[in-house]
C-alpha cells in the first residue's frame, strides 16, 4: 500500500467512525429530540434541494420529524419570575397543548403513510429494473472488474487524415468520446475541426476542453441536434452492447442533421487475444464487428457510408453523413 | 493574445472577483499576453456604492480599469429579489432585466469600454451582477463566462441560461459546479474546462495580531466569510453554541468577516469584523481548524488557504464542491447534521495527529493541483484553443 492509499484508507476510516459515533449518540437518546430537530431542520433550510441524497426518504424523515409536536412548551426566561408564570401557564394548559399536539401528530402520520407507500413503489421498480438489466447484460461491476488492467488500443493514426477530413465540414462542435486520444485531439483541432472530449478517464482531466465524465451521462446533459459530428470510439470495444446502442441513440439524437459521424472499432477477434478466454465469453458480444456498425448507421439513414481498415488489421473506422 | 476580464469590482473583496483579478495579473506576465481588467469604483455589494477613483492603472503587467457606477443596488431591489426567489420559472424576461438592472453596479463607462473592446476574449465573473448579464451579450461571439455559480433560484432565470448559452465558452471553479451548470441548463457541449482557482501567497503569522483581537493562548476553530444565513454561519453559530452547552472543550469558535445581524459574542465565540488580509492569514495559521458550514460554493479558496496556512478543515458534507475538494485531498472531515458536527469537532479538537495528517494532504494536494502554474498554462492553453 503506497502513501496515498494508506491515507485514504485512513481517511475513510476516520469518516466512518465518526459517522458510526454520531449514529449511536443519536439512536441512544443522547440528543434531546426536539432540539436535535430544530438545529437540523435550520441546517437543511440552507442546503439546497439537488443536494439531498435519497430526496425521498430524506423527506419522509423530515416530515415524520415534523409531524412531532411536543406539548411541553419551554419554560426558559431570563428572571426567575417569568421562568415561574410560563412553567404555570404550561401547567394549567398542557391538557390543551398535549389535545392539539396528538392531532398534528395524527395529521403527520397520515401525510407520511403515503409517501412510504411511493417510496417502497419506487424502490420495488428500481429492483424490478435492476433484474431486467441484469437478465440482459453481465452487471457493470462484473464487466468492469473483467477488464479492468487490460489497456485500450490506442487509435490507429491511419485514421488521422481521413477524420480530418471527414470533419472538416461539420456545422458544429464535434464530440470525441470516450477514448481520447490526446494527440488525435490536438491533430483534428490543428485541422480546424472544432472538437472536444468527454471520458471518465481523470488521467485526461488536464487536457484542454475534455470533459471527465462518463459519454452516456454527457450526452443526456446535451440538447437535441447540438452536435455537429462526432466520433464514438473506446466505448465500442468496453462497453456492454445496451451500452453501445443507447450512446449511439443519444448520440444521433443529439447530433443535426447534415452531420459528420465516426465510429472507430478495434476488431473482435483483436479484443478477444487480449481478453483472455474468461472475459471474452462473460463479454461476449463485445465490441461489434464493423459490419454491425455500418448496419446500425444505415438503418438510421445515414449517408455516404465508408468504412477503412487500419494498415495492421486491428481496428476499423467508419464515417457517415446523417441525413 | 489579448485579453479582457469584467468583474464589478476590484481588489481584495468577493471571492469570485478576487480569484480572477488575481488570475489576471498573473495571465498579464505571459510572454504575449495583453491583458485589461475592468471593474467598478464600488467596493461593496450591498450597496455598489462609488468609493475608488476612476481611471486606468497599471499594476504590473496588467492593466487596471475602473468605472464609475451609474445605479448601484436600488430599493426596488429587494421587492424583485423576493420575487426571483420565489419563483425563477415564472419570472418574464422584462421583470429578470429589472431585477438584474437594480442588483447592479450598473456602469455606462463599462459599458462602453466592454463594447468597445479590441481583445480576443472577454472573460466575464461572476454571473449574477449586471455587468455580465447586460455587457456579455454585447461581445457575445468571444465572451467566456466564468460563473463561479452555486445551486440558487437565480441560476435557474431564462436570461442567465441565454447569456451562458450564447457565450463562447465556461470556465468553471470546480467539476461539481460544471455538473450543476450542465444539469440546469443545456451547455454541455459548449466549450468549457474545470480550472479552478490558486490563492495569493500565504502569509505568516504575527502574535501581535492576536493579541491586538483580544485572543489569548485559548485554542480556536476559525470560520471565514460574510456571516450570514446562506454561508451556513449562523447555523454553525447554532451547532457550536448547543454543543458547548452539553460538551465542554478547549476550543472556541472565531468568526473572521461581517455579520448580517448582530452576533452576541461571549468567552466561546469571537467575531473578528474588518480584518485584513494580514490578520486573516495569521488567524488562519494559528488556528486549529477551519469550518466552512456553507453549502452553497462554487470553488471555495479559504480551503486552500487553510491547507496553506497548514490547518485542515471542516466542511457541510451537503455542498458537492467542497465535499468532493476535501474528499479528492483527504484534508479534512464533514457533516451532515448536528450529531456528525459535534463528533468531528471533538475528534478534530482532540487529535493533533489527524489534524496534522489532514492538513499535510490539503497542502499536497492544494499545490499538485490548484498551483499559479498549473492554473496559468491550463487557461492560456484554453484561451489558445478558442482563439
Amino acid at each position: 500500500m503506497n502513501d496515498s492509499q494508506s491515507d485514504a484508507t485512513y481517511f475513510e476510516s476516520v469518516v466512518s467512525e465518526i459517522e458510526a459515533e454520531a449514529q449511536r449518540r443519536s439512536d441512544s437518546g443522547e440528543y434531546p429530540r426536539a432540539l436535535l430537530r430544530s438545529l437540523d431542520e435550520e441546517f437543511r433550510r440552507w442546503i439546497p434541494d439537488a443536494s439531498l441524497e435519497n430526496g425521498v426518504e430524506d423527506t419522509i424523515r423530515g416530515v415524520e420529524a415534523a409531524a412531532y409536536v411536543d406539548p411541553v412548551v419551554p419554560v426558559d426566561s431570563r428572571s426567575p419570575l417569568g421562568r415561574y408564570i410560563k412553567w404555570a401557564v404550561r401547567r394549567f394548559t398542557y391538557f390543551y397543548h398535549r389535545h392539539t399536539a396528538q392531532q398534528i401528530t395524527a395529521l403527520g402520520i397520515h401525510i407520511t403513510r403515503p409517501l412510504r407507500l411511493l417510496d417502497a413503489s419506487v424502490k420495488n421498480v428500481d429492483r424490478r429494473l435492476s433484474a431486467l438489466e441484469d437478465r440482459f447484460d453481465v452487471g457493470t461491476t462484473a464487466r468492469a472488474e473483467l477488464i479492468a488492467g487490460i489497456s485500450a488500443f490506442p487509435i490507429s493514426s491511419d485514421f488521422r487524415e481521413v477524420l480530418a477530413s471527414h470533419l472538416a465540414t461539420a456545422s458544429g462542435r464535434v464530440l470525441f468520446g470516450d477514448q481520447v486520444d490526446p494527440d488525435l485531439l490536438q491533430f483534428l483541432r490543428a485541422s480546424g475541426v472544432d472538437t472536444y472530449g468527454v471520458t471518465p478517464s481523470s488521467e485526461r482531466s488536464d487536457l484542454v476542453d475534455v470533459r471527465q465524465e462518463t459519454l452516456i451521462e454527457h450526452l443526456e446533459h446535451l440538447e437535441d441536434k447540438s452536435l455537429g459530428g462526432f466520433v464514438l470510439c473506446g466505448l465500442t470495444g468496453r462497453a456492454s452492447l445496451n451500452e453501445q446502442l443507447r450512446a449511439l441513440r443519444l448520440l444521433l439524437l443529439r447530433s443535426k442533421p447534415d452531420a459528420r459521424v465516426a465510429v472507430i472499432v478495434v476488431h473482435a477477434e483483436t479484443w478477444s487475444a487480449r481478453l483472455g478466454p474468461v472475459a471474452a465469453d462473460l463479454l461476449d458480444g463485445r465490441p461489434l464487428h464493423p459490419e454491425t456498425w455500418t448496419h446500425l448507421l444505415l438503418r438510421e439513414h445515414a449517408l455516404e457510408v465508408t468504412a477503412v481498415q487500419s494498415s495492421d488489421s486491428q481496428s476499423t473506422l467508419i464515417t457517415a453523413k446523417l441525413s | 493574445m489579448k485579453v479582457d476580464f469584467v468583474v464589478p469590482r476590484y481588489g481584495p473583496v468577493g471571492g469570485a472577483e478576487n480569484a480572477v483579478s488575481a488570475l489576471a495579473k498573473r495571465v498579464a506576465k505571459h510572454p504575449g499576453w495583453e491583458v485589461h481588467l475592468h471593474a467598478t469604483c464600488a467596493k461593496s455589494s450591498n450597496t455598489w456604492a462609488n468609493e475608488e477613483e476612476p481611471g486606468s492603472k497599471q499594476v504590473g503587467p496588467l492593466w487596471v480599469h475602473q468605472h464609475l457606477v451609474d445605479s448601484g443596488r436600488t430599493t426596488e431591489w429587494p421587492e424583485l429579489d423576493r420575487r426571483v426567489q420565489e419563483g425563477p420559472s415564472s419570472i418574464d424576461a422584462t421583470t429578470q432585466d429589472l431585477f438584474f438592472h437594480h442588483q447592479g453596479p450598473v456602469s455606462n463607462a463599462m459599458a462602453h469600454a466592454v463594447s468597445t473592446s479590441n481583445a480576443d476574449l472577454v472573460i466575464f465573473a461572476p454571473y449574477l451582477f449586471w455587468p455580465t448579464i447586460a455587457l456579455a451579450p454585447t461581445v457575445i461571439e468571444k465572451a467566456v463566462i466564468v460563473p463561479a455559480a452555486h445551486d440558487e433560484p437565480f441560476l435557474r432565470l431564462s436570461r442567465v441560461r441565454e447569456v451562458l448559452q450564447d457565450s463562447r465558452a465556461l470556465i468553471y471553479g470546480s467539476r461539481a459546479e460544471q455538473r450543476l451548470l450542465q444539469t440546469t441548463h443545456p451547455i454541455a457541449h459548449l466549450p468549457s474546462t474545470v480550472l479552478g482557482w490558486g490563492i495569493e501567497e500565504a502569509k505568516g503569522s504575527n502574535s501581535e495580531i492576536r493579541t491586538e483581537l483580544g485572543l489569548d493562548d485559548r485554542p480556536y476553530a476559525i470560520c471565514v466569510g460574510r456571516i450570514e444565513h446562506a454561508k451556513g454561519t449562523l447555523g454553525l453559530l447554532n451547532f457550536w453554541r448547543t454543543m458547548r452547552g452539553r460538551v465542554k472543550g478547549n476550543h472556541r469558535l472565531v468568526l473572521l468577516g461581517e455579520p448580517s445581524l448582530p452576533i452576541e459574542q461571549d468567552d466561546d465565540v469571537i467575531v473578528v469584523r474588518g480584518a485584513n488580509d494580514d490578520a486573516k492569514w495569521s488567524l488562519l495559521r494559528d488556528a486549529d481548524f477551519l469550518i466552512n458550514p456553507s453549502a452553497m460554493e462554487s470553488f471555495s479558496l479559504v480551503l486552500f488557504e487553510a491547507w496553506a496556512a497548514g490547518i485542515p478543515v471542516l466542511v457541510n458534507g451537503y455542498c458537492d464542491t467542497t465535499r468532493e475538494h476535501v474528499a479528492e485531498a483527504n484534508g479534512g472531515l464533514w457533516y451532515r447534521n448536528y450529531g456528525e458536527f459535534e463528533v468531528a469537532v471533538e475528534r478534530l479538537a482532540t487529535d493533533q495527529e489527524l489534524r496534522l495528517r489532514l492538513a499535510a494532504n490539503g497542502q499536497t494536494f492544494a499545490a499538485e493541483v490548484y498551483g499559479w502554474t498549473s492554473i496559468v498554462d491550463r487557461f492560456t492553453a484554453f484561451c489558445e484553443q478558442l482563439s
